[in-house]
């Protein structure tokens, strides 16, 4: 049976404490966020062995790269440093894609079907969104962790040449600061979509990631794509923040479409599609949140 | 001990010519007479024929759920599809011959089934402890290895399809040309691949049944690095001392370097092994990954009944 | 013609469960000896931690037992563990598992493939059993929208999928409203009923379940038998003494005020199922050497600022054996052993 709750004012019922005040909501909001992030911390981390840990959160992205490393090797046998640079920048950065949505799906689904907690967080004077932030930020520290491992290896191994001194570093700064900012935007619409599916959700991430890491560019340059489908990737922003990084450590812009437009024009693009993909993202998890509470599916277990 | 009019404390002996059972539906089938010790001998054909549909039985929610819950064509399908794309565009990038475009489909091609073994039947057991299932799996009178089975063909549906939906419209998408001569050879290596991957799926099915979180972690930990020492998108030649070992321990690594051989026989060089030799290999390795998953999972099985890890959940 | 040998459908020897802990190891069975005859529906009872699931999942294969023997119709618990799961099932309450996606009949029939059914004969078995336990409107309702007593119905039904000889029964109406209890109760009551042999071990903390379903009972508690026998014989040891409960607003101190009073022999607050708890108080269950001592108690309460609503001398219940042999309510007793050793 499905109710639809209206109070005597004709309002329907939002998420606890969403009519407080400002200042009662955003502490209620870093209480959430922060006990997310222990929580999710010590799932992640504590409850495994340390070592396993740290190794599982680099070899992933280091074999990643690697792969990419061994086509360009037996293609061009090491002729090609250029584009050796641009696939481990463009990997590196892509550890953060993958992990940080995951780490949002795999809250929902963790809580919702192993812990069963989702149901009690939900209805407790918790702010969700904030909470689920918290609880999927120990994969992005994960995912940085990568990241770093995976341009170091890159460095010191592959020759890719990344000069410290030089780095753009307000560039990279504010580059990565939206990229992540468009990955978590990534990770709560996919959060939203999973609390109406089934538990196989879990690998959702892993094949959303798959698809933009074709359409953003992240191993080839733009141009090698069909020219129908370009203009999709010039509207992702994963593609500005990819094109910003690898301007701001390596010192260059990638050769062909987006060769041609200025820094500031690479961070217009990414501020512009990053805030586009955050409100229509936030809409995404309120509309899958809502018909998740209408139709009952916050406590439901469907594994198969 | 017994209190007065309690009924006998034995077990009820065979009594030629008893009545027939009551009208309970729980009772149909039961030989007349035949007592619990009775019931517990089964011959080695209903023990057979039991875990065959134990198979069935497990596979069925899965195929079930699927067709239930249509939105992992897309996401299982589609989005991996674009992966794929991804790997043969850096091949354009690079302007490589054609035929590495076909190695890269096909190496997109078997993600999938490595995939299924590793989340789908390996992981499997760490997700069916927490929901309670493991229980019911123990109690009931199967093989785990057939409750894994039955995983591995519930999963097949699903990766089945993907690899052909890969092989299918990557091939048309992208223009690959095969060269088949032996076909006969590819089939049987196809298929020893498969069961030699599936075997190596039970082997870590049962560390997976031993141990909580780090079963998840370890499973993350194989994924990208397989694709790599499987040489999934690249032939698995490139990694030149790192070759043998992947041909000796990854039944994807030898399997793959096969089918790429068999399948593009116009491009020569590109094996480790001739194609007999690799389906040679994954004859053994079929051997040794069953026969190895066997004794692993009766071993931890027991290791986690003497620690109380088969209800331990939550971990 | 069958020719194995008979004997007690469960028995245990010695058995003892060790879980390794911190600070220090938790004994959860201490030594345990128990018979159960073929046909007999036998009760474990006692509070939370009292050790009755570990001794239920010993006899049914999960569990190895640290020391002791242990078999089920005969067959030893550790060895020969396949042939014990082919004649037994087992219900545990409070669960939820089960694939949600899949629909009751279904999921039912998945089972009854577990257990070597034929593909039509499982069909027909699902749907009869489904009818047996009520769910027969349900059965193309996804397993994930039941009801908690709906969900233990479906338990019922798939504990019953194999035609078991022995069932083991753990909790099986935790968390049910009573009339779902009561049906669940019914189905095990005539399941039993239905063949000579078939024998089934239920473990509770309700006292009213335990009389009313098994025909012996042995209280158990930190891991030992402290009484074996019918629910009346050990009804008759508290028979000799004088029982009341106490109705009271408040109870300054607990009952431990009341215990050292000369004729007190236990004292206890009410505990669910003894039918006993007092809205907005609390009920005491006593057990005096004699009326003589009521006086005694009376002015000690009074003393004690609590004030009597009601007071009722009663018949033994098994909870007043648990409070005369344990020396507290089953209620005050909640200490639950690790589910897996730690480390």
């Amino acid at each position: 049976m499905t109710a639809r709750v209206v109070d005597r004012h004709g309002h329907r019922p939002g998420m606890p404490g969403e009519h407080a005040p400002p200042a009662h909501r955003i502490t209620a909001s870093w209480r959430s966020l922060t006990t997310g992030a222990r929580l999710g911390w010590a799932i992640e981390s504590n409850w495994a062995d340390p070592f396993l840990f740290a190794v599982y959160s680099v070899a992933r992205p280091v074999g990643a790269a690697l792969i990419l490393v061994a086509i360009v090797w037996i293609v061009s046998g090491g002729a090609r440093p250029d584009y050796l640079a641009f696939l481990v920048v463009g990997s590196a950065c892509w550890t953060f894609v993958g992990g940080g949505m995951s780490g949002f799906v795999w809250a929902v689904l963790d809580d919702r079907e192993r812990y069963r907690m989702l149901k009690y967080i939900v209805v407790s004077a918790a702010r969700f969104l904030p909470f689920l932030l918290g609880r999927a930020s120990a994969q992005l520290l994960a995912a940085a962790a990568g990241f770093l491992v995976t341009l170091l290896v890159g460095v010191v191994f592959l020759g890719v040449r990344i000069d410290v001194g030089r780095v753009d570093w307000p560039l990279f700064g504010a580059s990565m600061a939206l990229g992540l900012g468009a990955v978590v935007a990534l990770g709560l619409a996919v959060a939203g979509l999973c609390l109406t599916i089934r538990r196989e959700a879990w690998n959702y991430p892993e094949a959303i990631a798959g698809g933009l890491y074709l359409l953003s560019g992240t191993i080839f340059p733009l141009d090698v794509l069909p020219a129908a489908i370009r203009p999709l990737a010039l509207v992702l922003p994963t593609t500005w923040w990819l094109e910003g990084v690898r301007r701001a450590l390596l010192g260059v812009p990638t050769p062909g479409v987006l060769g041609s437009i200025p820094d500031a024009g690479v961070l217009l693009a990414l501020c512009a599609t990053t805030a586009v993909l955050t409100l229509g993202s936030w809409a995404v998890f309120r509309v899958f949140e809502r018909i998740a509470r209408e139709r009952g599916l916050i406590d439901q277990t469907t594994g198969s | 001990m017994s209190p007065p009019g309690a009924p006998s404390p034995h077990l009820p002996e065979p009594r030629p010519g008893a009545p027939d059972p009551p009208p309970d539906p729980a009772v149909r089938g039961r030989a007349a007479g035949a007592g619990p010790r009775e019931a517990a001998s089964w011959s080695a054909r209903r023990t057979l024929a039991t875990n065959l549909r134990g198979i069935v039985g497990r596979a069925y929610p899965r195929v079930r759920g699927s067709l239930r819950e249509k939105s992992w064509v897309f996401f299982e399908i589609a989005l991996p599809f674009l992966s794929t794309c991804a790997f043969v565009l850096v091949y354009r990038a690079l302007e490589a011959p054609e035929a590495y475009v076909g190695f890269a489909v096909l190496g997109g091609a078997m993600t999938a089934f490595w995939l299924n073994v590793l989340w789908a039947m390996g992981a499997q057991l760490y997700w069916d402890r927490g929901e309670g299932n493991l229980e019911i799996y123990f109690t009931a009178p199967i093989s785990l290895m057939s409750i894994l089975v039955g995983m591995a063909v519930g999963g097949l549906y699903l990766s089945g399809t993907r690899a052909l939906v890969i092989v299918a419209v990557g091939s048309i998408l992208f223009g690959v040309q095969y060269a088949i001569d032996q076909w006969l050879l590819l089939g049987a290596v196809f298929l020893l691949t498969l069961v030699a991957l599936y075997g190596l799926g039970m082997l870590m099915a049962s560390l997976f049944l031993f141990w909580g979180r780090e079963a998840w972690h370890l499973a993350n930990l194989f994924q990208e690095p397989v694709y790599f020492l499987g040489g999934l998108y690249a032939p698995v030649k490139v990694l030149g001392p790192l070759a043998g070992l992947a041909i000796g321990l990854l039944p994807l690594a030898v399997g793959l370097d096969a089918i790429r051989q068999l399948t593009f026989s116009q491009v020569t060089g590109i094996g480790v092994l001739p194609p007999a030799a690799e389906a040679a290999i994954l004859v053994a390795m079929c051997a040794v990954f069953l026969v190895l998953a066997r004794f692993a999972l009766a071993y931890f099985e027991r290791k986690a009944r003497a620690e109380g890890r088969l209800m331990a959940r939550w971990q | 013609m069958p020719s194995a040998p008979s004997g007690p459908a469960i028995e245990a020897r010695a058995l003892r469960r060790v879980y390794k802990a911190k600070p220090s190891p938790v004994v959860a069975l201490d030594g345990v000896d128990l018979e159960v005859p073929a046909g007999e529906l036998f009760g474990l009872l006692g509070p939370n931690g009292a050790g009755k699931t570990t001794l239920i999942k010993i006899l049914t294969t999960l569990l190895l037992p640290t020391a002791g023997t242990a078999r089920v119709a005969g067959f030893d618990v550790v060895t020969e563990t396949v042939r014990i799961r082919r004649i037994m099932n087992m219900v545990a309450g409070g669960e939820q598992s089960g694939y949600g996606i899949l629909t009751v009949r279904e999921q039912l029939w998945m089972f009854s493939q577990f257990y070597g059914l034929g593909t039509r004969e499982g069909w027909r078995r699902t749907d009869e059993l489904l009818d047996l336990v009520g769910l027969g409107e349900q059965r193309l309702q996804r397993v994930s929208s039941l009801s908690t007593g709906q969900r233990q119905k479906l338990n019922v039904a798939r504990s019953l999928v194999n035609d078991p000889w022995i069932l083991f029964l753990d909790e099986p109406t935790l968390g049910l409203d009573v009339g779902a209890a009561r049906d669940i109760r019914g189905h095990f009551r005539s399941w039993r009923e239905a063949v000579p042999g078939r024998t089934a071990l239920l473990t509770t903390h309700y006292m009213a379940e335990a009389d009313e379903l098994c025909d012996r009972v042995a209280i158990v508690d930190r891991g030992r038998i402290l009484a074996l026998g019918t629910p009346s014989e050990l009804k008759r040891r508290v028979q000799e003494e004088s029982l009341f409960r106490i109705a009271l607003d408040q109870l300054p101190g607990g009952p431990a005020t009341l215990v050292g009073l000369p004729g007190v022999r236990s004292a206890a607050l009410g505990a669910a199922g003894a039918g006993a708890a007092a809205p907005d108080g609390v009920t005491v269950s006593l057990v005096l050497a004699d009326d003589g001592a009521l006086a005694a108690v009376i002015a000690a309460l009074t003393a004690a600022g609590a004030r009597i609503r009601g007071l009722a001398k009663s018949e033994p219940t098994l909870e007043d054996v648990f409070v005369e042999l344990v020396g507290r309510g089953l209620d005050e007793a909640d200490e639950a052993p690790p589910p897996a050793e730690e480390g």
